[in-house]
């Protein structure tokens, strides 16, 4: 069934734990101390490290290739709200709000945001996806 | 401190990254991708797919190897205790595999400050090109740095 203006559809992840992110700053080439070396992050004046945005943000792009081939992903774009912190518990909302022309191609407009388990919304953006 | 002004349209040497398919495999385990064509090259070919299809935001990751942040924007005043990913954007026009060797050509294109300051920002614009010269994609980073 084609997905049209109107639906939603969700994705649910494994907390992020200290092991998540060392491994996301390998795999990512992030290897920003502030999201693995809690000794940093205290000089820093923090209280501990807190996950990559675009661990979520990658996180997003698995919602949206669970939903649509990739080649058909146009633009995504992502505002990073507020910090995650060690133990969030992702829970990926894609809402089709729109049908779009871009570059004379008929395109879905979606909304999509990371939530955490107290609903604080952590990422949210947009996708922009031809059908 | 805020970013340095003069670096405004200042564009950074051309970067060739190959699209290494253990490094592509190790990512979309670790983001807890469920899909083989992110991993399993068989079922990649399966899918009508050359290699391993490189997943959404991996270009970020392949845009940012081989030099730290503070190589690469030392120089233009961050300071990394300090710095937010305040967003991300990406622009697709074609897919990347593993195996490809792709340019990654970045350039500043604006800074500014929010909230009397306190916040200062920084914005970059790369455009991914791969081995035949197509266009792949364009990203663009939002950086924040708070001050005080």
């Amino acid at each position: 069934m084609a997905l049209s203006i109107g639906d939603t559809f969700n994705l649910t992840k494994e907390p992020i734990s200290r092991t998540t992110l060392a491994l996301f700053a390998g795999a990512s080439g992030d290897h920003n101390p502030i999201h693995i070396d809690i000794d940093f992050v205290r000089k820093a004046g923090l209280d501990d490290v807190f996950a990559h945005g675009m661990l979520g943000m990658a996180y997003l792009g698995q919602l949206l290739t669970n939903n649509f081939s990739q080649e058909k992903i146009k633009k995504y774009s992502a505002k990073f709200i507020s910090i995650t912190q060690i133990g969030a518990k992702f829970s990926l909302t894609g809402h089709i709000i729109d049908e779009i022309i871009l570059d004379g191609e008929k395109c879905l407009k979606i909304e999509i945001k990371a939530e955490d388990q107290n609903q604080d919304v952590k990422i949210a953006g947009e996708a922009i996806i031809a059908l | 401190m805020p970013f340095n002004r003069n670096y405004i349209n200042h564009v950074f040497p051309e970067k060739k990254v190959e699209v290494e398919k253990g490094r592509l495999a190790f990512f979309s385990k670790t983001i807890g991708e469920t899909n083989p064509i992110y991993f399993d090259e068989m079922a990649a070919h399966d899918k009508g797919h050359p290699s391993l299809l490189v997943p959404p935001t991996f270009l970020f990751s392949l845009s940012i190897e081989g030099e730290t942040f503070t190589e690469k924007y030392g120089p233009l005043g961050m300071d990394l205790s300090k710095l937010l990913h305040g967003a991300q954007d990406f622009n697709y026009y074609g897919s990347a595999y593993a195996g490809d060797n792709l340019t990654f050509q970045a350039k500043i294109i604006d800074m500014f400050s929010k909230k009397d300051g306190a916040l200062d920002f920084l914005i970059e614009e790369t455009i991914v090109k791969n081995q035949n010269d197509l266009h792949v994609a364009t990203l663009k980073q939002t950086y924040i740095m708070k001050e005080g």
